[in-house]
C-alpha cells in the first residue's frame, strides 16, 4: 500500500465504521428512524445515550490500548511486549479490585484506583530494573521487572478475589477482569476521555523519537537524544493511555498486542506511519468486537472472548500473508 | 518342634476363644446394618449414611435450610456466608462456634476431612468433590433447591439427617397449600393477562449492567407459577449481562429489581431506574411498574426458605386485582410467627 493510500484510509476508517457501528444493534433503528424521532422515542435515545458513548469510548479504548502497545514494542525492540508486560493492566486491575471491596464499589473510585495502581505498578517495574542493570541491557531487565511485577499484581487480585464476598463482590471483580463497554454511559466516559485522549496525543506526538531509541542506547546517544528520559517519556505515556482504558473497560488483552503486529505488517516498521495507522485500525478492531459483543446474542458476550476469536485467526493469517520481514 | 508349655496353650486357647467371640459378635450383629441410612440425593447418587450425629454445610442455601428447620445442634461446620451475615447470627447464636468451611468454590477437601462430620451438605452440581469426600469417608450429599419441588425434595432430605422430619413435612405443607392457593388465584388468567417481567439483578458493574436469571433459575420458575413470563427465560442457565437495546427489544410490561449486595437495596436499583431517562424505552417505566424486590436479611427471590414470599409477591405485584392490598405482608407476617419467630418488622423487610 502507497503511503499516500493509507494516510487517506487511516483517517477515513475510523468516522466511517463509528457512523456503521453505531446502526447495530439488538434494536433495528435505520437512519429514517433517527430522522424522525423525538427526544422521547426508543431509538433516539438508544442511539444517543446508549450506543454513542459506547462507541466511541470502544474506539478510544482500542486506539489507546494499540498506541501503547506500538510504543512499548518500539522502545523495547520486543514484538511479545504490549501493555500487559511492565504490569499496568494487572496494577490497574488490582486497583479496580480493591475499589470494588474497599471504597464502595462506585465508578469514579474504581476509576481512579485502577488507573493510580496501573501508574504504580509500571513505577515499581521501572524501579526494579533499574537496580537489575548489572543483569543486562536495560530493554531486557525493564521486561523482566514488568513481568515480575504483573505476576504479583496478578497474585494479589487473586488474594482479593479469594475473601471477596461470593454474591456481592467476587462476580463484580471477575466481571471487570473479563473486560466489558456494557457499563459505558456518558457519565463516565466523560470521566475517561481526558485521560485517553493525552495519553494517545502524547504518543502520537513522541512517534518520531521511537524509531530513534528502537536503534539502540549507544546510537540514539550518537544522534544526541536522551535516551532515558525519552524511555521515561513514553513509557508514562503509554501507562496514562492504557490505565485509562482498563479504568473504564476492565482488562482487555490481545489487543495491545497484536493490533501493532497487524499494523506493521500494513504499513511497515516507521513509527512515525506506524502509530497514526496503529490509532485507527485498534479503534475500528476494538469497535468492531464490542458490536459483536452486544449484537449477536441476547445477552453480552464479554469482550475478552471475541477479541481473542477474532484478533489470533487474523493474526496467523497477517503473518502467512505478509512477505516481508519487519522485526 | 518346641514344646509349648501349658500356660502357652492356654494363652493360646484363650485368644482364640476372644477372637471367636469377637469376630461372632460382630458377625452377628446388625444394629449397625439397621443403622445404616441409604439417601438418593438431588444428582441420583447413593449416599450410605452410618451416623448423623454431626453434619456440615458448604453451600449457603443448604445450611440456611437446615438452620430453619431447626437443626443447629448437629451443625458442626458452615459456609462463609451464613457464618458472617450478622441478622443470621442473631437468629442462630451457634453459627458463631461452627467451623468457617468459606465459600462454595473455595472448599478444602482436607479442612473437611479433618472436621469429620458424619454427613457433609454441597449444592446440586458439586458431584466430583462429593465423590471424593465420600471416598474419603465423609459422606457427602448434592441437594439442589432451583425449583419447588427440589426444594421440597432437599427438605425431606434434611429433614432425615437432621432428625427433623416433622419439621421438614410441616414447611412442606406449608408451600404446597400456599403454591396451590396461588394456582387458583391465576390459573383461569387468559394470555393477554400474562405479563412480560423483566426480573433484573444488579449487575456486576453498577445498574449500568443488568444482569438476568436464565433457563432452569428459580425466579424464571417463580415468575411462571406467579401467572407472568421472564422475557428471559430461555437466555442460557446461570446470571446473563444484557444492554439497553435487547431491554428495548423485549419491551416489557412489569420490571422487578432485586439486589443481592449488601452495600446496594432494590429500592436504591429502583430509584436509579425511575431517575435516567434511558429507561423510557420501555413500557415498564413510562406506565409506572418498575417495583423492588421485598428483601430482609436476603431477597426473596433467592432459592432460601423465604422463595414462598418471593412468589407471593411476584404473583400479587403483577395481579393486584386478585389479592387484597395487605395479603402479602399478613402472609409474610405469618411466615415470620411460624418458621422464625420473628415479627415483621423485626424481620426488617424493604422493597415494595
Amino acid at each position: 500500500m502507497n503511503k499516500g493510500a493509507h494516510s487517506s484510509f487511516q483517517y477515513v476508517l475510523p468516522p466511517l465504521f463509528f457512523i456503521i457501528f453505531l446502526f447495530f444493534g439488538r434494536y433495528h433503528i435505520s437512519p429514517q428512524d433517527l430522522i424522525h424521532a423525538t427526544q422521547q422515542d426508543a431509538a433516539w435515545i438508544l442511539f444517543y445515550k446508549v450506543r454513542l458513548p459506547r462507541v466511541l469510548i470502544a474506539m478510544f479504548v482500542g486506539a489507546a490500548l494499540s498506541a501503547a502497545g506500538v510504543a512499548l514494542q518500539g522502545i523495547s525492540r520486543n514484538p511479545l511486549v504490549g501493555p500487559e508486560i511492565l504490569g499496568v493492566s494487572s496494577g490497574a486491575g488490582f486497583g479496580a479490585a480493591c475499589a470494588i471491596l474497599f471504597l464502595g464499589n462506585n465508578m469514579l473510585s474504581i476509576q481512579l484506583t485502577s488507573f493510580l495502581f496501573g501508574l504504580l505498578a509500571v513505577m515499581i517495574s521501572y524501579s526494579v530494573s533499574k537496580s537489575l542493570r548489572e543483569y543486562g541491557s536495560s530493554t531486557l531487565t525493564l521486561i523482566l521487572a514488568g513481568i515480575s511485577i504483573s505476576a504479583v499484581f496478578s497474585a494479589l487480585i487473586s488474594i482479593l478475589k479469594y475473601v471477596a464476598d461470593p454474591y456481592d463482590d467476587l462476580p463484580q471483580i471477575v466481571y471487570w477482569l473479563m473486560g466489558s463497554f456494557a457499563a459505558v454511559t456518558w457519565h463516565n466516559a466523560f470521566n475517561t476521555l481526558p485521560g485517553l485522549i493525552i495519553g494517545i496525543f502524547l504518543l502520537l506526538l513522541l512517534r518520531w523519537r521511537i524509531n530513534i531509541l528502537s536503534l539502540g542506547q549507544e546510537e540514539a546517544r550518537a544522534l544526541g537524544i536522551n535516551y532515558e528520559r525519552n524511555r521515561i517519556l513514553l513509557i508514562s505515556a503509554a501507562t496514562l493511555a492504557t490505565a485509562a482504558a482498563v479504568s473504564i473497560s476492565g482488562i482487555i488483552s490481545w489487543v495491545g498486542l497484536i493490533v501493532p503486529h497487524i499494523t506493521r505488517k500494513l504499513v511497515g516498521p516507521d513509527h512515525a506511519l506506524l502509530m497514526p495507522a496503529s490509532l485507527s485500525l485498534g479503534a475500528v478492531f476494538m469497535a468492531g468486537c464490542d458490536t459483536i459483543a452486544r449484537t449477536l446474542y441476547t445477552f453480552e458476550i464479554p469482550i475478552g472472548i471475541i477479541t481473542s476469536l477474532v484478533g489470533a485467526p487474523l493474526f496467523i493469517i497477517m503473518l502467512k500473508k505478509g512477505g516481508r520481514r519487519i522485526w | 518342634m518346641r514344646k509349648l508349655s501349658s500356660i502357652q496353650m492356654t494363652g493360646i486357647v484363650l485368644a482364640i476363644l476372644i477372637v471367636a467371640i469377637v469376630g461372632v459378635y460382630v458377625l452377628t450383629d446388625t444394629s449397625s446394618k439397621d443403622d445404616t441410612l441409604v439417601l438418593v440425593d438431588y444428582a441420583g447418587r447413593s449416599v450410605t449414611l452410618t451416623d448423623t450425629a454431626t453434619v456440615a454445610s458448604g453451600y449457603p442455601i443448604s445450611t440456611e435450610v437446615m438452620l430453619f428447620i431447626g437443626g443447629e445442634s448437629k451443625i458442626i461446620g458452615a459456609d462463609n456466608n451464613c457464618i458472617s451475615n450478622a441478622f443470621m447470627n442473631s437468629m442462630y447464636p451457634s453459627l458463631a462456634a461452627m467451623e468457617n468451611l468459606g465459600t462454595p468454590w473455595n472448599l478444602n477437601v482436607e479442612q473437611i476431612v479433618a472436621l469429620d462430620p458424619d454427613v457433609f451438605i454441597m449444592g446440586g452440581n458439586s458431584t466430583d468433590m462429593a465423590d471424593q469426600l465420600t471416598a474419603l469417608g465423609v459422606p457427602t450429599l448434592c441437594l439442589s433447591f432451583e425449583t419447588p419441588d427440589d426444594f421440597s425434595y432437599a427438605l425431606e432430605i434434611l429433614g432425615i439427617v437432621l432428625d427433623k422430619e416433622k419439621n421438614a413435612e410441616e414447611a412442606i405443607d406449608y408451600y404446597e397449600q400456599q403454591v396451590e392457593e396461588i394456582r387458583e388465584k391465576t390459573s383461569d388468567l387468559k394470555s393477554n393477562e400474562v405479563p412480560d417481567v423483566l426480573f433484573l439483578s444488579f449487575g456486576a458493574r453498577g445498574i449500568t449492567d443488568f444482569q438476568t436469571p436464565g433457563a432452569g433459575m428459580l425466579q424464571n420458575n417463580l415468575l411462571t407459577l406467579a401467572g407472568g413470563h421472564s422475557v428471559s427465560e430461555t437466555q442460557p442457565g446461570g446470571w446473563n449481562a444484557i444492554n439497553m437495546d435487547q431491554i428495548a427489544v423485549w419491551d416489557p410490561d412489569i420490571i422487578i429489581v432485586t439486589s443481592y449486595s449488601s452495600s446496594v437495596t432494590s429500592l436504591d436499583l429502583k430509584a436509579q431506574i425511575l431517575s435516567d431517562s434511558t429507561w423510557n424505552v420501555t413500557s415498564a417505566k413510562t406506565e409506572g411498574n418498575v417495583y423492588a424486590f421485598a428483601q430482609d436479611w436476603g431477597s426473596w427471590d433467592a432459592p432460601t426458605p423465604k422463595w414462598i414470599l418471593g412468589l407471593t409477591w411476584m404473583s400479587a405485584h403483577m395481579h393486584p386485582n386478585l389479592y387484597e392490598a395487605s395479603y402479602v405482608e399478613n402472609m409474610a407476617t405469618e411466615f415470620y410467627g411460624m418458621f422464625y419467630d420473628l415479627t415483621y418488622e423485626e424481620a426488617g423487610v424493604a422493597g415494595d
